[in-house]
């Protein structure tokens, strides 16, 4: 029952949701009703306690393949409170589809500034201008959409751009490219 | 309070002088339609229709005159809803100058009278009004090495502050973060952008 590969795959499923991508509502209880009805409380908590503790090792050392099979060949080796080889390949198939997913939402979490929630533009005509020809010129206004990761609280940031504004902005932004192009590997 | 004469930009005082020239009927219509576009109820003002309209048999009007006469009543009617002015004092606004003929001012403001309410109604008036402007961008970037949840966070950002002032002149600054994704998509919108204002 608890090597059963599926059942230890929905076990983490469900743990991955509740502690990384915010389910709050997945409690143990829930868990141990769907998946594991027959165990005793004993043996489902102690196996709640292990995926866990596994998990955020994985989590913490953003792990790839390489260091996640290591990680799984050692804790198959332990005497004792180790994984079985089914438990290993319900890991394995768990961390290949969630790796990413969970290390976006780690970092998603430690963002405490505001984030760009949302960008709108449109093309319109200006309106401040110093010479009269140039009311008519064309100008972008961009609505920008701040606000914390973990709210759906916002502030609106709305402002206009003549064709000189915008092209400054885009030196500024091949400026920070170029520095994060030099500086890392991504 | 701001003065539509005072603070006109340059070459308005030149546009009045052609607005002058204008008949009284003509120049009602075409104040009419440039708050039509400030409504946004059409998409421009039809340049070629009013050089056809206003032009005699001998000379043809210049479009880039037309052009900045048109400029210059989308100024004073963008300013009058920015103002709130009445009827009364868009005319002593107006007055303050010698430049505006007699004809000139009254057919002004009989546009105005008709179309003033509906501009500064609530709905529109921040459309009309216009937006504030970027002043500044200031720019860091950092590498998130880890934290509470993970020791191998790796993760590159780039933290922007806007400088925006918004149309009375308040200065405002707003701080965001973008992972190099979010930073990279901002940036492809700004290059969109660029590129629809150029075919404009």
């Amino acid at each position: 029952m608890a090597d059963d590969s599926k059942n230890i795959l929905a076990l983490l499923n469900g743990l991955a949701k509740r502690v990384y991508y915010g389910e709050t509502e997945i409690t143990d209880e829930f868990l141990k009703q769907e998946i594991f009805p027959n165990i005793s409380e004993d043996e489902f908590s102690g196996l709640v306690g292990k995926c866990s503790s596994l998990l955020k090792s994985m989590v913490s050392a953003d792990m790839d393949l390489n260091q996640s099979e290591a990680f799984f060949t050692s804790q198959m080796k332990k005497p004792e409170g180790g994984i079985t080889e089914n438990q290993a390949n319900a890991f394995r198939k768990f961390w290949k589809i969630h790796r990413n997913k969970i290390h976006e939402a780690v970092i998603a979490r430690s963002t405490w500034n505001n984030t760009l929630k949302n960008v709108s533009w449109r093309i319109d005509i200006q309106s401040q201008a110093r010479h009269i020809d140039q009311i008519n010129a064309p100008t972008a206004i961009m609505e920008l959409k701040l606000g914390p990761n973990d709210s759906k609280n916002s502030e609106v940031v709305r402002f206009e751009m003549d064709e000189e504004r915008l092209n400054n902005v885009l030196q500024t932004m091949q400026e920070i490219e170029n520095e994060v192009n030099k500086h890392c590997e991504q | 309070m701001a003065s539509i004469v005072k603070d006109a930009p340059e070459g308005f005082g030149v546009a009045v002088e052609i607005l002058n020239s204008f008949n009284e009927e003509d120049l009602i219509l075409l104040g009419s339609e440039v708050t039509q576009f400030l409504q946004y109820k059409i998409g421009a003002v039809n340049v070629n229709k009013w050089r056809e309209k206003l032009s005699d048999n001998k000379n043809k009007l210049d479009e880039t005159k037309l052009q900045s006469c048109i400029n210059a009543l989308i100024y004073i009617y963008r300013c009058s809803a920015k103002e709130k002015l009445s009827v009364e004092q868009l005319r002593t606004d107006l007055g303050t100058s010698i430049m505006f003929s007699e004809s000139t001012l009254t057919s002004l403001c009989t546009v105005w009278s008709k179309q003033g309410p509906i501009m500064m109604s609530s709905g529109l008036s921040e459309h009309i009004l216009g937006v504030g402007q970027l002043l500044d961008i200031q720019w860091k970037v950092g590498v998130a090495m880890c934290s509470d949840h993970c020791k191998q966070l790796n993760s590159p950002f780039v933290t922007l502050v806007l400088t925006v002032s918004d149309t009375r002149g308040n200065i405002k600054s707003h701080t965001l973060e973008l992972t190099m994704e979010q930073f990279r998509n901002f940036n492809k919108q700004l290059k969109d952008i660029g590129r629809m204002m150029e075919m404009v």
